[in-house]
Parts: structure tokens; sequence; C-alpha cells
């Protein structure tokens, strides 16, 4: 399997990500052990030292840890923090933008209002 | 650890091809040399095992001068031409015969690295194509485990699902005690494997650093309009804009771009260095 | 591990050689002694007199140019560059690839060759002598002379010469091979003859300078370290054959094997300073 880098993040970020994206949807509970920094780069057809940063970055947000000569694990409560992180990003990132072409075309809170309750009837839809 | 001291290399007197190059190549890494078509990457790899020797300068690969060819050095390098040759006899008797002949072979790797990247089982390796004859060689190559494997156009002739098997044997076989060097053109099918780039152009190093270095020194971004600011290396218009090289002005990174890097170095070799010089951080 | 030779590595050298060419070194034998059979085997049924000579001619064909396509093969390592890396890249060390080459190959070649000659030569004086045993008696007392001199045959000293022509057409070609990508024979055997052709002139000059008027332009003379034929001024008709004061087998030693230890020491440093 290998993924799209094309992305305007650096690609071991984007493995981090990716990583955050398992657990948040609750592929990686908590206490998992996740690949080696090696089956990982061969997984996604990197460089290990990649992967290594990206388990750096993991490590630093506090979302992984290691045991000794066992591996890497999902730390507890990484799920909570990965959405703090999200949310940080995403209002510091993508919000802006978002408001940006709001404010262009002339919409207001209402009708992003409107759009979230028929986004998420769709979901709903989509789950039943 | 490969070092070239003051390397030189002419295939003719008046021309030379590397004029006093000095080069250091700690192991652990896979390094990417990139180059114009006949601009020397084969030359410098060629020279690495001792198939060419320098004019001038010594090059030294671990405690061995490559230019003895001494059978302890040669057990311990690898190299993969672009174009192959392989005798016309049975695969086992092949790998019974030369695989003896490196003391870190392995046979069950073989098989394994032989699988992942398909190749046909035959009678007679000369029945196999030009693509499932390098396919055959790279898999013996890396179960030879030696600590140098230089790489002339790996992927050439490799097909796609082959390229990828390619790409995790790379990242399976690496360790800390080797040293890949893979010489493409092909900046599309290796980019993401590479720990260090080196670019050649008319016998001159244009660059030589490492991925981390340039990613966290340069940022590669896409512009709807030209960008006139001084932080820019090098652009290009490309389809609905400008590709750009700048310096990284911000505390994220951006995707390294290889083929932008290589026409920078080209294009603008000294606005590059200046700007790879200005790294806090030590260049390796 | 030893660099400068290893048994085992040299076994593998062995093996590779068996595994990658022995097929077509067989192939390349067994062509230079169906030529044989058949040329010795028409002598035999056309004109059993001219046997014991022709068969001598024939063995030494047979030393001179046999070795030629079966050197050939042995030596095709550099004729793409593909090739070339793949040889030279295999750990081996120069002096396995030597004695691969100069000492086994050669050896193995020769008595070869000469084993097969013999039991070939022998298959067909067995031939000649049952068809004279079964015809009339006063033939038989005729050949009687000829058939003890082809039962006593052994390996002459005048075989030494083609032998160890042949052995320098060989080393000629091994060398050639590190040299030429293409047409590696070709190229071998004519830098060879002018080498040759080089040293007939110097000899041929030398011994003019000498005896001036009185040397005699013929074939003989033009041999180095042979005889020369000489006219003196004060007689007519009269030519003299100069012997040299050596035993001919005492000149092949003295002259061949210098020639054959240079020529081989010449292909182990071209193997080792081959480039690309």
């Amino acid at each position: 399997m290998s993924i799209d880098f094309k992305k305007s993040n650096p690609i071991y970020v984007q493995i981090a990500y990716q990583i955050h994206d398992k657990v948040l949807l609750g592929e990686y509970p908590e206490e998992t052990k996740i690949l080696s920094i090696r089956e990982q780069a061969i997984k996604f057809e990197v460089n290990p030292n990649t992967v290594q940063r990206s388990y750096e970055l993991l490590q630093q947000q506090e979302l992984i840890y290691t045991k000794r000569g066992l591996g890497y694990f999902i730390s507890p409560g990484a799920k909570e923090k990965i959405k703090i992180l999200r949310k940080e990003r995403f209002i510091a990132l993508e919000l802006p933008v978002i408001f940006k072409n709001m404010l262009l075309l002339d919409m207001n809170e209402a009708d992003l209002i409107r759009y979230l309750e028929d986004y998420k009837k769709t979901i709903k839809q989509k789950n039943a | 650890m490969i070092t070239l001291q003051n390397f030189s290399y002419s295939y003719k007197k008046e021309r030379p091809i590397y004029q006093d190059l000095d080069l250091e190549l700690p192991p652990g890494k896979v390094y990417g040399l990139f180059g114009k078509n006949g601009e020397g990457k084969s030359t410098l790899l060629k020279n690495m095992v001792g198939l060419l020797y320098p004019t001038k300068g010594v090059i030294k690969v671990g405690n061995a001068i490559p230019k003895e060819r001494k059978p302890s050095f040669l057990a311990d390098v690898f190299m993969i031409p672009e174009e192959v040759y392989i005798p016309s006899i049975s695969p086992m008797s092949f790998v019974r015969t030369y695989g003896a002949l490196y003391p870190k072979f392995s046979f069950d790797h073989f098989c394994e690295y032989q699988d992942k990247l398909d190749v046909p089982e035959t009678k007679n390796l000369k029945n196999l194509s030009f693509g499932q004859q390098k396919k055959f060689y790279i898999a013996f190559a890396l179960a030879c485990n030696t600590s140098v494997v230089l790489m002339d156009e790996p992927t050439n002739g490799l097909d796609i699902p082959s390229k990828s098997q390619f790409r995790k044997l790379i990242a399976a076989t690496m360790r800390d005690d080797k040293i890949y060097i893979i010489s493409t053109h092909q900046v599309r099918d290796l980019d993401m494997l590479l720990d260090h780039i080196l670019i050649v152009n008319r016998g001159e190093l244009l660059l030589n650093s490492s991925v981390g270095v340039i990613t966290e020194q340069l940022a590669f971004n896409f512009y709807p309009q030209r960008q006139e600011h001084a932080t820019v290396i090098w652009q290009e218009e490309v389809v609905g804009g400008y590709a750009v090289v700048e310096q990284n002005m911000q505390e994220t990174e951006t995707p390294l771009n290889l083929e932008q890097l290589f026409n920078t170095s080209v294009m603008a070799p000294d606005k590059l260095k200046e700007a790879l010089l200005s790294s806090k951080t030590t260049v390796l | 591990m030893n660099d400068l030779f290893n048994f085992r590595r040299f076994v593998i050298a062995l093996k590779r050689l068996f595994f990658e060419k022995g097929i077509k070194l067989l192939a390349s034998l067994c062509l230079v002694f169906s030529i044989i059979a058949m040329l010795l085997q028409y002598i035999a049924m056309i004109n059993p007199r001219e046997y014991s000579n022709t068969r001598e001619i024939v063995l030494a064909f047979s030393l001179v140019l046999g070795p030629i396509l079966y050197v050939w093969i042995i030596s095709d390592e550099h004729a793409s560059e593909s090739k070339s890396i793949a040889y030279l890249l295999t750990p081996f060390s120069v002096l396995e690839r030597w004695l691969l080459h100069v000492v086994v190959g050669l050896s193995a070649y020769f008595s070869l060759m000469i084993s097969g000659y013999k039991i070939i030569d022998i298959w067909i004086v067995s031939g000649i002598h049952d068809r004279i045993s079964s015809s009339q008696t006063h033939l038989q007392k005729a050949y009687v002379e000829v058939l003890q001199e082809l039962t006593a045959f052994s390996f002459e000293p005048i075989f030494y010469i083609p032998l160890f022509l042949g052995i320098i057409i060989s080393l000629t070609i091994y060398i050639g091979t590190v040299y030429f990508k293409k047409n590696v024979v070709f190229y071998s055997l004519i830098t060879l003859t002018v080498v040759f052709l080089i040293f007939f002139g110097i000899h041929f000059f030398v011994a003019e300078l000498i005896f001036g008027e009185e040397l005699v332009f013929e074939p003989r003379s033009v041999f180095p370290f042979g005889s020369l034929v000489i006219k003196p001024q004060n007689t007519l008709y009269r030519t003299y054959n100069l012997e040299p004061i050596w035993t001919l087998k005492k000149r092949v030693f003295i002259v061949f094997v210098p020639i054959v230890a240079m020529i081989s020491g010449i292909y182990y440093r071209r193997l080792k300073e081959k480039q690309l």
C-alpha cells in the first residue's frame, strides 16, 4: 500500500497524520502495538529514517510510547490529545480559508449552520 | 564510509569529467545520485567499485582501495549496472556458485526477495526477459547483504508493481552499517527512499546535502503568480502557475520536490548553495 | 580472507567455468578432434604410405591452431560492458583468474588434445594394420617399417615448437580479450603476426649485417634461432647450411620459455589493471 503524498506536508508529517487518523477511527485503540519503524517503512515504501522522524513527532505529541524491546504502543488518552491537536490545526489553518471564502461569496452564519445540518443528515442516512 | 579525496577522472586528458572532488559518504544512508545523461553518474559509481581508476586522488571504501579489486573488497560490495549480464545457466547454479562467494549471502533472503519481485521460475536464466533478469539480479544482489550496494538506474526496465516491491526491499534491507547509492534520472521512482541527495553536473558536485537539511532550508511551493521576493532561489512556469523554490522561512516543512531541486541546482547552483549553507544544523 | 589465493574460491571459479562454459569448451574440443580424425582417416584410406608424414603435420597444426576457439571461449569475459562488469566484480583474485585461464585452461587443453590425438592415431593405425594383414603378404612386408614407426610414435622434441607456438597464440588471445571487445581472435592474431614478422625481420637484418652478400634469402634463413644458408663468395654454386651450436630441444626451451613467461606475465598485469 502506498499513500498519496502530494499534499503540502512533508512525508514524515503525513505518516504521523495517518496514524492520527487510525486512532481517531478506532483502528488503533489505546495500548495497541503499532508497526515497527521498518515495517512501516516497507508499507509506505519510504526510508526508515523518515518513519523514525514520524515516530519521534508522535512521541513528542505524547501519542505513542516505547516499551523497551517490545516496540511502539498507543499512549492512554491518545485519541483525546489528537482531537485537541487536530482542532487547533483546524481552527488555525482550515477555518480561516472557509471564512475567507464565505466573505467572498456573501455567505453568513445561518448558511453555515444550514449546510452543517444537511451534512449531519446525509451522514445519518449513510450509516442507517 | 566511502571517501573521495582530490578525486579527478577523465577519459581523455583534455576533458576531465571530475576534478578535485572531495566527498565523504557515511554509512546508514540511502544516497540518491542525480545528473543529466552522460554527466558522469555511472563514472563515479564505477570508480567507487574499482572498475575505473581515478586519474588523480584517492577513493576509499571502508579501508579498501577499490582499484586493487581485492576479493575481500569485492565480496562486500555489489554493483547493479543499468544493463545486467546474466550467464545462461539455471537460477540454482547461479545462486549456489555466486552466492558462495559472498560471506553474508542468505539463500532464504534470496528466495524471499525473488518471490516479492515476482521473478518467474525458469530452467535457464537466458529465458527471462531483460526486466525479469534485472529483478533476479536485484534479488541476488540484496541477498548478498554487502555493506555497499551501488545501483545504476535500478528501476529502468522494471514494471510498475516491481518498482513498488523494489522500494519495499530497499526499505527492508537498509541497515545502519550499509551504504546504498542509487543513481537515477527517474526522480519520481525513488524520491521517498532517499536520505541524502548528490547532484552532479559537468563533473561538479552541485549538491551534497541530506534531505533533512534540504527540507528545513528550502520550501517547494506553488503559486499562481510569479514571485519577486528575495528569498526565491529559482522558479519556473508550470501548468497553472509557478513552481518556486525559496528559502524556508516557516517553522513547518514542505515535501521535497526532487525535480524542482534538480532544476534549481543546475540553473541557480550558487544561490542554492548559499541557501543551504545558512543551515544552523550540521550538514551530515 | 586471503586476497591472493584461496583454495575454496578457486574451486568456485572452476565450478563457474564448468557451469557457464563447460558445454561450449567440450564442443570446441570435439570440433578439433573430429577435424583431426577426418583428415587422418582420409589420408589412411587414400594413401596409407603418406600417413606417418601427414599425421605429424596434422598434429603440428592442431597444436598451433587447435586452441584458438577453446581459449577464446574461456577468456570471453569482456565482450560487452555489462559482461565485463560482472566478471571484474566477481570476488576472485587476479592470481585465481590467471591460474584458471593460463595454467588450468591451457594444460587441460594440451593434455586432452595430445591424449585425444593419441587415441585417434591408435585407432587409425590399427585400421591400417587390419587392412594390411588381410591383404597380400608382399604389401605387408612393405608396410612393416612404416608400422614400426607408427607404433613407436611418441611426442618428439620436434613438436615442442608447435606446442609452444600454440601456447603463445593462446596467451595472445587471452591478452587480446582484455584489449579488444569484438573480433578478439582476429585482432590478436594480426598483432601476433606483426610481432613475429618484426622478429623475423630483425633476425634477417642482423644476419645480413654479418654475412652481407653471402647470405642466401630463403625460408630457412628467416627463422630466428634457426639455420642460415650461406653462399661464400669464393664458391660458385655451393651453398652451406650454418647450424646453431645448440640442439633443437635446447634452443626451443631457451627461446620459448622466456617468451611464454613474459607473455603470461603481461596477461597477469593486464588482468590486474583492466578497466572498463
